[in-house]
């Protein structure tokens, strides 16, 4: 029976332990054996022509797309597809520590073998190279044999030290442990490798490598930085960098997501917490505009870690340092807005949301349309729909994001692989939405102009710190009659405020960002909102409401939905099917994404590694 | 007695040992004749010359010469290389270092035939590390052709361009397979590639290569000069031709011979060997380096020095490592040299190897110490089974699986004379039964 | 010892000379490796971090990857040894004629294990794998050149020599003794006693998994 490890804690969002939802990316799927894969029940009158042979046979011949039969099940890949990725179609991963989708395949683990049908050698799936007609079979006494060896030849210098490793729950080798079992004891001697390095932002323990190579591969192919070698050979062989010196690139924690044992550990995560603790929640790396995909995971509604979430459209299988730890700073709570606040004679009062909509409504009606929004790329695509739907529905017209040029740089590579100049995850998405992308308005500063001048009379400021404004700020804000501040975070500069309303950040709520390539992205609640903070889009169609507009909407996909009727790129794109991996907005669409890395080589079939 | 073969490899050494290096004795003794014939031929009759003479690779794997280099694709744009592999490691192998010592323009002459046939022009001799002298010695045969134009811009005043860069290793068994000999000439760990792609299509920096073993290419002057039929007349059927044998153990007069295919092994044994030491009894063969499964003295009578003879016999031609063990020896220790031997040298890539090796070598210690049991011995049958038939990148897995399967196979005895607590034979034998397919088909 | 505290290797200039014109013999640069590697161990006798870190540049790679290639190749070394390397083969065809006694008594002589450098750092011993000199065993390398069909006298004497002259690079003529006679190798061949066998594999401790 195949298993997968630490995911029985299964209960609903809210609970405090969730299913660690996603630990797909680090260990294989789950997939049943091939029988008990059932196949769906036809009609005896039409089996014939519904069994897989019978419908690739009947069906006319695709270009390029070769039948291959894994277990039993028949399915069409493309020409040059290796066994491995004919079985992953198939439904069923093989077992596997050197093979990563994002590498080069250097087939050194042996623990994908397969048995191809008139071949007598097993065969490495992940390397072999499928072919039209061909019958593999995973599920054979022969494999199973060769596996078990493998395994017990896994353990024979592994320490089994996991009461004090802290990959225990996403380490392939326990994993494979309790699927195959294979573990004889044999009283010989072990041999002894280092325990502990600190390589800065990572450890190594070269005794629990199981030598797969995949952070050779990854610094040689991805980050550029070549920072890990196998130096010896045999039994002696262990991966270590140039003089144990640090890790010197800002990628150097995907080392050890790929790592599939414990022996490459990330200082900032290990020892925190347990990961069949943890729960997990997709979402997006909000740091910048490259929009990385990602798994936030949390116990007892704090968050623990991002970790990068595959999307072969954006990231591949990879997030920079800086971003996945940002979420550090959601810890910090000081600063956080934690009810709505209201001008009062003494300075701020909270009046909570239902008085804080009322007088909200009050003062846009009051102001007659002399209003503007000045609104943040760090607002999900509904954040700013809603704004602008609420500007329209007060009678203003006047609105834009751009109070500094981080935008301009919405496309700059910083390094090459994943890192953007813009540290905004939404700033496509507020140029195309605001329709700011082809038109030249005045911008914020004009904005803040009119406010000094009186020719506005009002503004609803989001997510800036009036304090980031400058000096042509502060005039304006303290000409405006009436400035309504919408944003997570409160700051020193609030002193012209007159109403601040709360919002949740990204991890606490559901909602989407569109990247610098156009990728409308989805992201999914990890932890409970900030005390009474809601998602922006919701206390902006909340004032709608307020003031009468009957449209507003009142769920997330409703907002995006009247994005999508209102805004072109937008249209056509529908809630669900931004699914997790997320779709082009119209007109910006790629047939194709270049692998992300400093010299990928996706699917090349290494000879071996320097 | 049997009618003494032509001496196809080594005849100036042995006629001429103090002078046989030099390229004036080389030239005196007819060198350098078939290199300038094969300079007139169309390469695809130089292979079929190759072909028709049934050459077969003398590293170990015994691969059809003539075929390997027709895989070479002749439309390809790329540059072609050939490697001479003079990385001579397998144990109880010597008889490379005895041409490249004695004959190194031999070995150069039969590199320059076979670029020629894949038409190559820059060819490289590997050599292993510790060949400082026959390095030093090919070398400067290397010097005396450049300077008499037979390498360099138009060889033999053609108009083929022709380079040799002797290159050395430093240290490293697994630079002897194929790949791995590539990679470290690329300027890498020697690790084994993954095939396909074969060298031929894709090899030394990415362009086709053949890789051939030192006596190999040693054996096509003759066979150009005289004819692919002549050297197929000479051995047997499947086994044409000569074959240099490095033969080491308590002889009378071990060394280098080279002797036709198909003579009888205890014939060699008796005669060229000069028979056993006076006061040791033989006890065992290993006639193809240590790679190849053992044989006991009654399998050796009778069996003939050939590829299909030695098959039949359960074992293999190898690199012709023809050692041979007296009965002053423990098998199991010889067994626990071997491992240590394959685990010092796998390259540490592939899981089995890697683990494996090391492991053969602690269950043989822990026997010899009188800590194993009858456990042990089986469990090095399981470890083997596990290591052997293609579960890893290249053989030197199945290297290490052959003597272990077939060391406790032929000496069943000797393995249980040392395990402590209970042992039983017929359960020993039903665990060979399981594990015995490891072995390469007799 | 920190990176900065040690002085950046640099390699003479004839044989900075020679690096040059042998990077030139091959299509690409890192296949120069091992041959400049050599010339780097030549030198100094081994390879430090710093020289790894100089042959990098050099070829344009990363010094990791040199480190790699030092560290795979048993042949080079990444820590200082004596003047004369004395690698003994042990594999079976110089088991089978007697290497064991020929490490024994290199052991005895010279006070040291298998790997180790004595005091005056005038040898290193080690065992090594087959050198492909199987039929005239015992024998071993010194430095870069071969003693064959030795004995334990042979030794003796040898060790007198070296000890007495500068160590000689350019001849690496092998250095082929008579065959020993049936009695000498008779005293020379493996004894297979447990005890023995104890006392050379280090009676390793037993430890459990």
């Amino acid at each position: 029976m195949r298993r997968n490890v630490g995911t029985e804690k299964d209960t609903p969002y809210g609970g405090a332990r969730r299913k660690p939802e996603d630990l797909d990316s680090i260990l294989p799927p789950e997939t049943p054996l091939p029988a008990e894969r059932k196949p769906e029940e036809v009609p005896p009158e039409r089996a014939k022509e519904e069994t897989p042979e019978a419908r690739l046979e009947a069906a006319p011949e695709e270009a390029g797309l070769i039948a291959v039969t894994v277990d039993g099940v028949t399915v069409k890949v493309p020409e040059g597809s290796t066994i491995f990725q004919a079985a992953e179609q198939a439904g069923y991963t093989p077992p596997h520590f050197c093979y990563h989708r994002d590498l080069s395949i250097p087939a050194n683990c042996r623990m994908c073998l397969c048995e191809v049908e008139d071949q007598g050698k097993l065969q490495p799936s992940c390397t072999a190279t499928a072919a039209d007609g061909m019958v593999v079979k995973f599920d054979s006494p022969g494999v199973k044999e060769a596996i078990e060896g493998v395994m017990e030849f896994e353990f024979k210098n592994h320490p089994l030290d996991c009461p004090v490793c802290d990959q225990v729950g996403e380490c392939y080798l326990q994993k494979y442990y309790l699927e195959v079992g294979k573990y004889v004891p044999d009283p010989i001697e072990r041999v002894h490798k280092d325990k502990v390095k600190d390589l800065g932002p990572i450890t190594l323990d070269a005794e629990r490598c199981v030598l797969c190579s995949r952070c050779v591969r990854f610094g040689e192919e991805i980050a550029g930085t070549a920072d890990f070698v196998i130096a010896n050979r045999g039994d002696h062989s262990e991966i270590m960098t140039f003089e144990n010196r640090p890790i010197d690139t800002p990628y150097a924690l995907n080392y050890t997501d790929i790592c599939p044992v414990g022996a490459l550990t990330s200082n900032d995560f290990r020892f925190r917490k347990r990961v069949y603790y943890l729960s997990t929640a997709k979402s997006v790396c909000p740091e910048c505009s490259t929009g990385c995909n990602i798994y936030a995971e949390q116990s007892e509604d704090v968050l623990y870690r991002y970790r990068p979430r595959h999307n072969d459209a954006v990231n591949d299988s990879w997030m920079c340092d800086p971003g996945r730890l940002s979420y550090a700073k959601l810890a910090d709570t000081t600063d956080r807005l934690d009810e709505p606040l209201a001008r009062g004679e003494d300075g701020f009062v909270a009046i909570g949301w239902e008085e804080a909509l009322a007088r909200a409504s009050e003062a846009l009606e009051a102001l007659e349309g002399s209003v503007a929004a000045i609104a943040h790329p760090r607002m999900s695509n509904e954040d700013l729909g809603q704004l602008r739907a609420l500007l329209e529905a007060a009678g203003g017209d006047r609105i834009d994001f751009r109070a500094d040029d981080s935008w301009e740089k919405v496309d700059e590579l910083m390094d090459g692989i994943l890192i953007r100049e813009d540290p905004n995850p939404n700033t496509r998405g507020a140029l195309e939405i605001l329709d700011l992308a082809d038109t030249d308005r005045s911008g914020v500063p004009a904005i803040l102009t009119e406010l000094a001048s009186g020719m506005l009379r009002g503004l609803i400021l989001c997510g800036w710190d009036p304090a980031l404004l400058g000096e042509e700020g502060e005039k304006a804000l303290e000409a405006a009659e009436w400035v309504c501040f919408v944003g997570p975070r409160k700051s020193a500069a609030f002193e012209h405020v007159d109403l601040a309303l709360p919002t949740s950040v990204h991890v606490e709520r559901e909602g989407s960002f569109t990247n610098h390539a156009g990728r409308v992205q989805r992201f999914w609640p990890a932890v409970t909102p900030h005390e009474e903070s809601r998602p922006a889009w919701r206390a902006l169609a909340e004032i709608r409401a307020a003031l009468g507009d009957e449209g507003a909407p009142e769920s997330v996909a409703a907002a995006f939905a009247e994005l999508a009727g209102v805004s072109e790129p937008f249209g056509g794109l529908s809630w669900d099917a931004i699914g997790d991996q997320g779709v082009w907005l119209a007109g910006w669409e790629k047939e194709e994404t270049p692998p992300v890395g400093y010299d990928p080589k996706p699917g090349v079939k290494a000879p071996n590694i320097g | 007695m049997r009618v003494a073969a032509p001496k196809i490899l080594m005849r100036r050494g042995l006629e001429n040992p103090e002078t046989s290096h030099t390229l004036d004795a080389y030239e005196a003794a007819g060198g350098y004749r078939s290199v300038r014939k094969a300079l007139g031929m169309d390469p695809d009759a130089i292979v079929d010359v190759v072909k028709a003479s049934g050459l077969r690779g003398r590293g170990g794997a015994g691969f059809p010469t003539g075929t390997k280099w027709s895989f070479i694709p002749r439309d390809s744009e790329k540059p072609k290389y050939l490697v001479c592999n003079s990385d001579e490691s397998e144990p109880g192998t010597f008889k490379d270092r005895w041409l490249l010592e004695k004959d190194p323009h031999l070995v150069i002459e039969g590199m320059m035939i076979c670029a020629i046939a894949i038409d190559c022009h820059l060819m490289f001799n590997y050599f292993r590390g510790e060949f400082s002298h026959p390095l030093k010695r090919f070398q400067a045969a290397v010097d005396e052709a450049y300077a008499k134009g037979y390498l360099g811009k138009g060889i033999f005043d053609s108009d083929y361009d022709l380079d040799l860069v002797t290159h050395f290793g430093a240290g490293a068994y697994i630079a002897g397979e194929e790949t791995g000999m590539l990679e470290s000439l690329e300027g890498k760990k020697a690790m084994p590639r993954n095939k396909p792609p074969f060298p031929a299509i894709e090899g030394l920096f990415r362009c086709p290569t053949v890789i051939n073993n030192t006596e190999t290419l040693a054996a096509l002057p003759w066979i150009l000069e005289n004819g692919g039929d002549a050297y197929a007349a000479l051995g047997t059927e499947e086994s044409s031709g000569t074959k240099m044998w490095s033969c080491s153990g308590p002889v009378n007069a071990p060394g280098v011979y080279e002797v036709e295919m198909g003579v009888d092994m205890m014939e060699f044994l008796e005669g060229e060997l000069g028979g056993m030491m006076e006061g040791v009894a033989l006890k065992a063969v290993v006639p193809g380096g240590s790679s190849v499964p053992i044989m006991t003295p009654e399998e050796c009578d009778g069996a003939k020095l050939s590829y299909e003879g030695l098959q039949q016999r359960g074992s293999m031609v190898g690199s012709g490592g023809f050692m041979v063990i007296g009965d002053n020896v423990s098998v199991p220790a010889a067994l626990m040299n071997l491992a240590h031997f394959y685990a010092h040298e796998s390259c540490g890539q592939c899981t089995p190897c890697r683990e494996g090796c090391g492991w053969i070598e602690q269950l043989c210690r822990k026997l010899l110490d009188g800590r194993g049991t009858q456990g042990d011995v089986e469990r090095i049958l399981r470890l083997a089974d596990n290591m052997a038939g293609g579960n890893t990148i290249c053989a030197l897995a199945d290297a290490m699986a052959w003597p272990a399967v077939s060391y406790v196979k032929k000496f069943p005895q000797e393995f249980l004379d040392l395990c402590t607590g209970p042992v039983d034979l017929e359960a020993l034998d039903e665990a060979l039964s399981r594990h015995v397919h490891v072995l390469p088909a007799a | 010892m920190s990176p900065e505290a040690v002085a950046p290797f640099v390699l003479s200039e004839d044989r900075a000379e020679r690096a040059k014109r042998i990077v030139e013999r091959y299509p690409r640069k890192l296949a120069a490796i091992l041959p400049v590697l050599w010339l780097v161990q030549e030198e100094r006798g081994w390879i430090s971090p710093e020289a790894m870190e100089w042959v990098a540049e050099f070829l344009d790679t990363s010094p990791a990857k040199v480190q790699a290639v030092v560290t795979f190749y048993t042949m080079l070394d990444d820590r200082p040894v004596g003047t004369y390397k004395l690698q003994v083969c042990r594999t079976l065809s110089c088991e089978l004629m007697g290497a064991r006694t020929i490490v024994d008594h290199l052991r005895e002589r010279l006070g040291i294990e298998p790997g180790e450098t004595t005091e005056d750092g005038t040898f290193t011993l080690q065992e090594v794998e087959c050198l492909a000199s199987c039929g005239t065993a015992p024998m071993m390398q010194c430095n870069l050149k071969y003693y064959e069909h030795l004995t334990p006298e042979r030794i003796d004497a040898l060790l007198e020599e070296l000890r007495s002259r500068e160590p000689e690079w350019e001849d690496v003529e092998p250095v082929i003794f008579d065959r020993p006679d049936d009695e000498t190798y008779r005293e020379l061949f493996p004894r297979y006693d447990a005890e023995l066998v104890r006392e050379e594999t280090g009676g390793a401790e037993t430890e459990a998994m």
